[in-house]
């Protein structure tokens, strides 16, 4: 019997070989591909958590453009009040 | 407004060693300016530096000033505070640091509206070296496990006097992190500690503070390990306690003795798909990463196959292993398992960490203790699922607003938003794509032959229990081609406790709402 399945392996060897070696790149492909998705996904990864910085970014901007316009009104205002006191007294 | 709870009275605790003078004076003034009645204690121990002597001869007569003959440690002068304090709250503030305006008042209104609370901590934010306040810390409500794993609380924070003497005061070897050694020990006995979600708080980063770089004071770390150690133990959680990857966070590896069975529940419809240019019977995948390369080995794989499974993968499946049942109906079958605790899985996952079952079981075997009866047991944990690019696709769910995946899309090894990503944590719900539970508890919260339930649905169920949800970086699985954001998730709450109001709701990456903390813009 043991005999018989020597004969056979001899006989389907090198396909057998080829087979296991065909498995083997395989696997390694595989892993080689996983490495590359892994590289983009930190990648993209990292572009997601820029996206979040910049949205904070804009936030802020727009929390101190309109805290700036309320300060511009704030300096405007007296100058405007002052401009008529003066217009009312040059008109006298 | 006879129902009106008086306002406590508060004790602020300051302990002075060569601060710079112009930082101590901010720090003065801060409390002063309180109208509730407090009493400034402000320890000297022993500075060195003759402008530190000057500026605290100065002081008004609300201080009540304590010279040390010599300098015993941060340890030894807040234990010198506490004794001389006379008031029933106990507010801890750091020499060069500064309290909001009116925060003295609004944590002695929040304790009259809390009166059962042994603790109470707020938000904080930084003070920069060029005077900026930015970086506001927006705190989840209280969280047990987090606080084992990193001191979150940190400032601002007060505690009840009788309380604090009642755990042992604050205790000598735990400089640095004596805060979260009183903290832990509070934690240990279950008493309640309460979150005011207000910037009360601005810590400043000095060059030799933790709040500029977390390393700055290692000692402080190496007692908060030994202060996490002394609370486990005093628990009866035999556990191991090493420093993580960051500064100020610890890494707690329970140790159990039980090696209870795991039913892995995988319901499948023998799909196959392309993972990483090869293609596979997902479910077979799922439960092979797991009989190869996993550690626990007491488990039972219950596939609950649709209707619409080809044969062959049918007999693919009861081929892969011989612990594998494959039960050709998806309605009931969780109740076909046998296993005390339940692994449900989604079949497109593969195992990462080979201990992930193992870790997921210690966390849900803890030994009936006063912090779980008070708090509430581990109800369900949660694991750490990427994407097939390696990138965060389930971290926990926040559910303020409409569900969503903590920080989806990161990178897998981002220790995320105040290391969120990178410590067991409670949150309000993980994905049932990886998520252990006990039979008892599925039994009791949820009628599983009605319906598959959502993630939302059974955290929720699970919570409603008084169970609490965790989830740890350490169970972790890959998770093919999922959306972040789970399809029919249904949210009920408008607030999430593992949140903050202050953050963003619908999102999941800790985003300030505008406006809140009070710091003016950060323009680096």
């Amino acid at each position: 019997m043991e005999a018989e399945v020597e004969r056979l392996r001899r006989l389907v060897g090198p396909s057998e070989l080829s087979y296991r070696e065909l498995g083997d790149d395989l696997a390694a492909a595989s892993a080689k591909i996983r490495d590359l998705e892994h590289e983009i996904g930190r990648l993209r990864g990292e572009r997601q958590e820029i996206d979040v910085q910049l949205f904070r970014a804009r936030q802020d901007q727009q929390r101190y453009q309109t805290w700036l316009s309320r300060a511009r009104r704030a300096e405007i205002l007296p100058r405007r009040v002052l401009g008529k006191i003066r217009g009312a007294l040059t008109r006298r | 407004m006879s129902d009106r709870q008086p306002l406590p009275t508060l004790s602020v605790l300051t302990t002075v060693y060569n601060p710079l003078p112009a930082h101590l004076d901010e720090c003065l003034v801060s409390v002063r300016s309180a109208t509730t009645d407090i009493e400034h204690i402000v320890v000297d121990d022993a500075s060195t530096d003759p402008d530190v002597h000057r500026r605290l001869d100065r002081v008004g007569p609300h201080v009540r000033l304590v010279r040390r003959a010599a300098n015993g440690g941060i340890c030894a002068a807040t234990a010198d505070a506490l004794a001389a304090a006379t008031n029933e709250w106990l507010v801890f503030l750091d020499h060069d640091d500064v309290l909001a305006d009116g925060a003295l008042d609004e944590l002695a209104a929040f304790i009259a509206q809390h009166p059962h609370a042994a603790a109470v901590y707020t938000d904080h934010d930084m003070i920069r070296p060029d005077g900026q306040r930015v970086e506001p810390v927006y705190k989840p409500d209280f969280s047990p496990e987090r606080l084992r794993h990193t001191n979150y609380i940190t400032h601002l924070l007060a505690v009840r006097g009788d309380i604090a003497i009642a755990v042992g005061g604050i205790r000598p070897g735990f400089d640095g992190a004596q805060d979260h050694d009183l903290l832990l020990r509070i934690a240990a006995r279950g008493l309640p500690i309460e979150h005011l979600a207000k910037v009360l708080y601005h810590w400043r980063q000095s060059p030799a503070s933790v709040a500029t770089d977390a390393a700055a004071k290692p000692y402080a770390y190496w007692s908060g390990q030994r202060a996490v150690a002394d609370h486990l133990a005093s628990l009866g959680i035999a556990a191991e306690i090493d420093s993580a990857d960051y500064a100020g966070v610890y890494r707690v590896r329970r140790h159990t003795e039980r090696t209870p069975l795991v039913s892995v529940v995988i319901p499948t419809d023998g799909h196959r798909a392309r993972v990483w240019g090869t293609t596979r019977t997902l479910a077979v995948e799922a439960i092979r990463s797991i009989a190869t390369s996993g550690t626990y080995q007491h488990l039972e794989f219950v596939v609950l196959a649709d209707p619409d499974t080809p044969p062959e993968a049918i007999a693919m499946l009861r081929r892969v292993d011989d612990r594998v049942r494959v039960i050709e109906s998806t309605a009931g079958g969780v109740h076909a398992s046998i296993g005390d605790l339940v692994l449900l899985l989604a079949d497109d996952t593969e195992l990462i960490a080979p201990d992930s079952i193992a870790v997921m079981v210690a966390l849900l075997s803890d030994a009936p203790n006063p912090a779980d009866a008070a708090y509430g047991a581990v109800g369900a944990v949660g694991a750490k699922l990427l994407a097939e690019d390696g990138t965060i696709c389930n971290a926990g769910y926040v559910v303020a607003g409409q569900p969503v995946a903590v920080c989806a899309g990161w990178p897998g090894d981002h220790p995320g938003p105040q290391r969120v990503l990178a410590i067991a944590r409670e949150c309000s719900a993980v994905s049932v794509a990886a998520l252990m539970t006990t039979r008892a508890l599925l039994d009791e919260v949820i009628d599983l032959p009605a319906a598959t339930p959502t993630s939302i649905q059974l955290c929720s169920a699970i919570r409603a229990a008084g169970r609490r949800i965790l989830y740890t970086p350490d169970a972790s699985w890959y998770q093919f081609g999922l959306a972040a954001r789970p399809p029919n998730e249904h949210n009920t709450t408008p607030t999430d406790p593992y949140y903050n109001p202050n953050l963003t709701p619908g999102r999941g990456d800790w985003l300030e709402l505008p406006n809140r903390s009070g710091a003016p813009p950060r323009y680096d």
